[in-house]
């Protein structure tokens, strides 16, 4: 009987002792933002234009997407390369830091980013 | 002598009479030249919203759509036949798209099923019952336009895109020999003249197209002997410079149709909205029947007032086209029994979202002058989104209405403004100016430069959370009595809107609760000049002088400026100017100018991540915590309420992960509207976006931030499990080494004590 209670005064204990207020969150409370059907043929689209040197007609389609899903890391990124490709080397650099932004765990994308900013710097010097 | 004087005078006046005909001839011909060469008509730049993106998970309703297919002028069939229709199917809505170009790429017309389910669109299939691979959008509403003095309007037509029907039917009613005289016809004038005499009274016309438009276009409507001889001589002059096809296009132009108010509605492109809502392309032969009659008597055919004599009118060019086999008899009389389905009276308002238009302006006016912008037909495609607009001013009417009962006066009404911009792009959605949604007084929303009380606090609160090496989240700030002596004038002595201080509190605290005397004791440690220096990275500029009072917010900016502010703070310190336009175009689709999205980084990341979070706790537990319980959706939003002294103004600035978003409520005059920040502007907040889609704030961590738990009371390191401890985000370079002991009753009471308060 004594050891029961003091497993229960311990178990009630230590969940007293863990349970912290959370008063700062650290991630979104809802599910991850949703798939967008299209988008990947949209990305496909801006990939196309830039093979094609046609970097005005990518940033308009990068743009389209953006205004749908503004917080797109993958967007940002081929935006950034888009104004690289321009000679815009510094709002390359800004697009690649809002990308790096967004990219949350995606270590490929912020390398990529990464490598894109040094262009970048590189470039305007 | 005296024959030869004769003579000599005869060819005198003759020679002079050629002259003098010849000069005239030529006046007549510089006129033509002059007019027809150049710009021939002011026509009015035109507005168009955003398109609307379709695509599968998207969050909107059956009834929004509809709403923007009521807007595009759609028609609800039970089949569908031609572009521009819908019919609903229970949750499925079937659409005939409208072909459209756009200046990012052109959409065909098609035929699409969306499927819904609760808010959402949860499949869209092909007419084959296919998946689309590409994104689908629906062509952008008319929003407005930009008109000149003389209020004309009228949508150009280029002659190779209009309906041969049309072209057919005009030439058959108006002027058969059109393509074989010489820009006069003798014989019709006869004919008109006889059938005249007959009848007693003007029952038929002899003038020929181009004589037509040459009267409305270059001349008067005087009826003078002299007005007709120069516009035969005029026709046959046009007739010699330009091409058939050339003055067809014009006459299709510049015919006027119709009456809008005081707008005179010209030409038939224009006119097939006025009366139809569609483009010239998707009328029915009927209805060009209809409109080819019009020519003759705008308002004595109106089909809105006089249905019956409209229908005669077009019952007599179908016969007419019978007659000279352009039409069977069974087809004619098919469309002879049908009624002429006109749109109802549009609305008196030329423009839908006049502070939405005004903005558009504004932001034109470096590139445009307003009298290009009156005359040269540009396209200017912006980002308005009119459901989100509609929602917006229906809201406001709505809680303003509420809110008349408890506190408005009739001599000063309660007023407001409300300006919405996508995150990212900076897009500005919508926007109203105050009470008066269809007519553009005074623009509240751009010009109402009031105090914002305590949205300038976060300025603050970033300036010291940009020195980690002294401030963190839960740094102890004073909030006890504080009296500011000056080196010159009175005294201050700031109060909390509670009348009481509180001690020491977290720095978080400090702002979720807004209190003002720990907020101008911190303000007055980090240095007004570097609030400033804060403030001018957040787009505010500070031109006068500066205060402490400046700390409570007592600098007077406009809502406009005020969504600047937080549009950066919620877009993790990136600054992507607001705009309102994309691009502009002429009226050839060719692309004038761009306004492509910009970003440039103002804040750290660090900063921005701490001050977003802190903005969060206002919501949690501060002055916007009631925030939750009025939204529908369990989303994590941002922000922070403003009232002003005698509670003059009540604001609200406010972010979701894609929506920023301002509200003001407050009086023109200045009066006391009995409302603080968050009874009046905040629900006016949560309402709207109750109607939009709204996510979550991103509060992922950039890498320079580390969650740690910390001693609240010491600002040491602590155990995770010690109830002194909060985890709270800090720099990981300047996080606390030092680990400080576990239990503290002063620290678990006071913590208590700052959440109660």
């Amino acid at each position: 009987m004594k050891i029961t209670l003091t497993i229960l005064l311990l178990v009630l204990y230590s969940s007293c002792a863990t349970h912290k207020p959370q008063v700062f969150k650290t991630e979104k409370t809802e599910e991850p933002a949703q798939q967008i059907s299209g988008l990947s043929y949209l990305i496909d689209e801006i990939d196309l234009a830039i093979q094609r040197n046609r970097f005005d007609r990518a940033a308009e389609i990068a743009q389209r997407g953006l205004r749908i899903t503004p917080d797109n890391a993958v967007l940002w990124q081929r935006l950034a390369l888009v104004e690289l490709k321009l000679g815009n080397y510094a709002q390359a650099e800004q697009n690649a830091l809002r990308s790096i932004r967004f990219s949350s765990e995606n270590r490929e994308l912020i390398g990529i980013n990464n490598h894109l900013i040094a262009e970048a710097r590189a470039l305007s010097d | 002598m005296k024959v030869k004087t004769i003579k000599n005078i005869i060819l005198l006046s003759v020679v002079t009479g050629v002259v003098f005909f010849l000069v005239y001839l030529n006046t007549l011909d510089q006129k033509i030249q002059r007019l027809f060469d150049g710009a021939r008509w002011e026509v009015p730049s035109r507005v168009y919203a955003r398109p609307l993106e379709l695509y599968e998970g998207k969050s909107l309703s059956r009834s929004e759509l509809l709403t923007e297919l009521k807007l595009l002028n759609y028609r609800k069939v039970n089949s569908l036949n031609t572009p521009g229709e819908y019919f609903i199917d229970g949750n499925k809505v079937i659409i005939f798209s409208r072909k459209f170009d756009y200046p990012d790429g052109s959409e065909p017309q098609q035929i699409f099923q969306i499927f819904f389910e609760k808010s959402k669109i949860t499949q869209i299939l092909n007419r084959n019952g296919k998946n689309f691979k590409k994104l689908l959008r629906l062509e952008p509403a008319f929003i407005g336009g930009i008109y000149p003095k003389k209020l004309e309007d009228r949508v150009l037509v280029n002659i190779n895109k209009v309906p041969s029907f049309l072209l057919e039917t005009l030439i058959a009613v108006e002027d058969r020999k059109f393509y074989s005289h010489a820009g006069v016809s003798f014989l019709s004038i006869i004919r008109a003249a006889i059938a005249n005499i007959k009848a007693g009274s003007r029952v038929q016309g002899g003038s020929t197209l181009t004589q037509q438009l040459v009267k409305n276009f270059f001349l008067s409507n005087e009826k003078t002997f002299m007005r007709k001889i120069n516009e035969a001589f005029m026709a046959i002059i046009l007739e010699i410079r330009y091409a058939k096809d050339e003055i067809l296009e014009a006459y299709l132009n510049e015919v006027y149709l119709g009456q809008q108010g005081r707008l005179a509605i010209h030409g038939f492109g224009l006119a097939s909205y006025f009366y139809f809502a569609k483009p010239l392309e998707e009328l029915s032969k009927g209805e060009i029947a209809f409109m080819v009659g019009l020519v003759k008597g705008p308002s004595y055919y109106d089909p809105r007032r006089f249905p019956d004599r409209a229908k005669t009118r077009r019952n007599i060019v179908l016969s007419t086209l019978v007659e000279i086999n352009l039409m069977s008899d069974e087809e004619a009389k098919k469309y002879q029994i049908q009624a002429i389905k006109v749109q109802s009276k549009k609305t008196s308002a030329l423009v839908l979202y006049p502070a939405f238009i005004d903005l558009v302006k504004r932001q034109l006016k470096s590139n445009y002058p307003e009298e290009v912008l009156k005359s040269e037909g540009l396209i200017i495609y912006t980002g308005l989104d009119p459901i989100l607009q509609k929602n917006a001013e229906k809201t406001l009417l709505k809680q303003l209405k509420h809110l008349d009962k408890n506190v408005g006066s009739i001599d000063d009404p309660l007023q407001a403004a409300i300006i919405i911009a996508e995150n990212g792009t900076g897009e500005v959605q919508a926007i109203v100016g105050g009470r008066q949604t269809k007519s553009l007084g005074f623009n509240r929303a751009l010009d109402a430069r009031r105090p914002i009380g305590s949205l300038v606090k976060p300025a603050v609160y970033l300036t010291a959370l940009s020195r980690p090496e002294e401030y963190n989240l839960v740094s102890l700030i004073d909030d006890s009595r504080f009296i500011y002596r000056p080196e010159f004038g009175d005294e201050w002595v700031p109060k909390n809107y509670d009348g009481l201080y509180h001690g020491e509190v977290p720095l978080y605290i400090a702002l979720a609760s807004s209190y003002n005397v720990a907020t101008v004791r911190l303000g007055l440690n980090l240095g007004l000049e570097n609030v400033v220096a804060t403030l001018k990275k957040l787009d505010i500029e500070i031109d006068s002088e500066i205060y402490p009072s400046l700390l409570l917010g007592s600098i007077d900016i406009t809502p406009l400026e005020v969504l600047k502010m937080y549009h950066i703070i919620s877009s993790d310190g990136f600054d992507t100017p607001l705009q309102a336009i994309r691009w502009v175009t002429n009226s050839d689709g060719e692309v004038k100018n761009r306004y492509p999205v910009h970003t440039i980084q103002k804040l750290k990341p660090e900063p921005a991540y701490l001050i977003k979070q802190a903005l969060n706790q206002v919501v949690s537990l501060g002055t916007a915590r009631k925030l939750p319980h009025l939204l529908k959706s369990e989303v994590s939003v941002a922000g922070k309420t403003g009232t002003t002294n005698d509670l003059k103004d009540s604001w609200f600035a406010g972010f979701t992960a894609n929506k920023t978003a301002v509200v003001w409520i407050g009086t023109d005059q200045n009066s006391t509207t009995g409302l603080t920040g968050s009874s009046g502007a905040m629900r006016v907040w949560a309402d709207i976006m109750n109607q939009t889609t709204i996510r979550s704030i991103d509060l992922k961590p950039p890498p320079g931030i580390i969650f740690l738990p910390i001693n609240i009371e010491n600002g040491l390191l602590s155990k995770k499990n010690c109830s002194s401890a909060m985890i709270i985000p800090i720099y990981k370079d300047y996080s606390p080494k030092k680990e400080a002991k576990c239990f503290s009753a002063r620290s678990k009471k006071n913590f208590s004590n700052w959440l109660n308060r």
